[in-house]
């Protein structure tokens, strides 16, 4: 055979082979080949709590004169006040959150530096939460039941504190359970300093 | 036609299938990679939200203080 004909036969073969393999690479990818799929995502948490009700003020009045001290309590109860506003709602704080959380509050004051000027007069700053959604007592019930699963406190009178107090340490997310309202009373001497009173209390958030 | 210019024609087409054939294999080669899942957990703590509490103390309008 010549060396002519002998690459001629080289070269069809080669033709062949290429076209198969072009023919199979096609078909494979048409197809698809066995292959693992997997899923990439990315979870977000977030903890997100806001007052819905971030403001108590009971204006401008003072202690019946002849009253050692005036109560006034966000549950609508007035005793020897002269003209101060009367309070019916407390503040009300929701979790917008993807996960349950612990829920913290501390106030900017106590009642010897929100109501006394710092020399004890013997006022009082008291605090209590719940989650009712019913008027109870006096005052509108502004909670959500169900809301705080664990740890509501305090749910009676308690004094006021700087310091971080859990007022639920299992406060939920569900949309129809994820409020809570905190009311506000104070006791005020006939001693107390004459003035504006003003106090910031705060919440924070903590992931269970 | 020469046998040779026969051979360097097939020759040609051969390697021109050689190429699409690469081509293909390299495209599709998404395929059959492996994606390594990836999953993230962000935390955004907000806060901390303040509500506020005011009142004023008036100076009594008629007896003892």
């Amino acid at each position: 055979m010549k060396l002519t004909s002998l690459l001629m036969v080289v070269a069809v073969v080669a033709v062949v082979i290429s076209a198969v393999n072009l023919i199979n690479n096609i078909a494979i990818s048409q197809t698809g080949r066995a292959s693992e799929g997997n899923v990439s995502l990315e979870v977000f948490e977030r903890i997100e709590i806001n007052f819905t009700r971030n403001i108590i003020n009971w204006s401008t009045g003072n202690v019946d004169p002849a009253q050692p001290w005036a109560y006034l309590s966000t549950k609508g109860v007035n005793i020897n006040n002269i003209s101060w506003n009367n309070q019916t709602r407390g503040l009300v704080i929701e979790s917008l959150s993807t996960l349950n959380i612990t829920l913290n509050l501390a106030s900017s004051k106590d009642a010897l530096n929100f109501l006394d000027g710092g020399t004890f007069q013997g006022s009082q700053f008291l605090w209590e939460v719940n989650q009712d959604p019913v008027t109870t007592d006096y005052g509108n019930g502004d909670g959500e039941s169900g809301t705080c699963a664990a740890g509501l406190a305090p749910i009676s009178w308690a004094s006021v504190t700087t310091t971080p107090t859990t007022i639920c340490s299992n406060m939920g997310f569900a949309a129809n359970a994820n409020e809570l309202e905190i009311d506000i009373a104070v006791n005020i001497s006939r001693t107390a300093p004459t003035g504006p009173k003003n106090v910031t209390i705060t919440a924070t958030a903590v992931k269970i | 036609m020469d046998q040779q210019k026969v051979v360097v024609i097939l020759l040609l087409i051969t390697i021109i299938l050689s190429i699409f054939s690469v081509i293909i294999t390299i495209g599709g080669g998404d395929i059959i990679k492996t994606r390594t899942v990836t999953q993230k957990e962000t935390l955004t703590t907000n806060g901390p939200q303040a509500g506020n509490v005011n009142l004023v103390i008036a100076k009594p309008s008629g007896g003892a203080p």
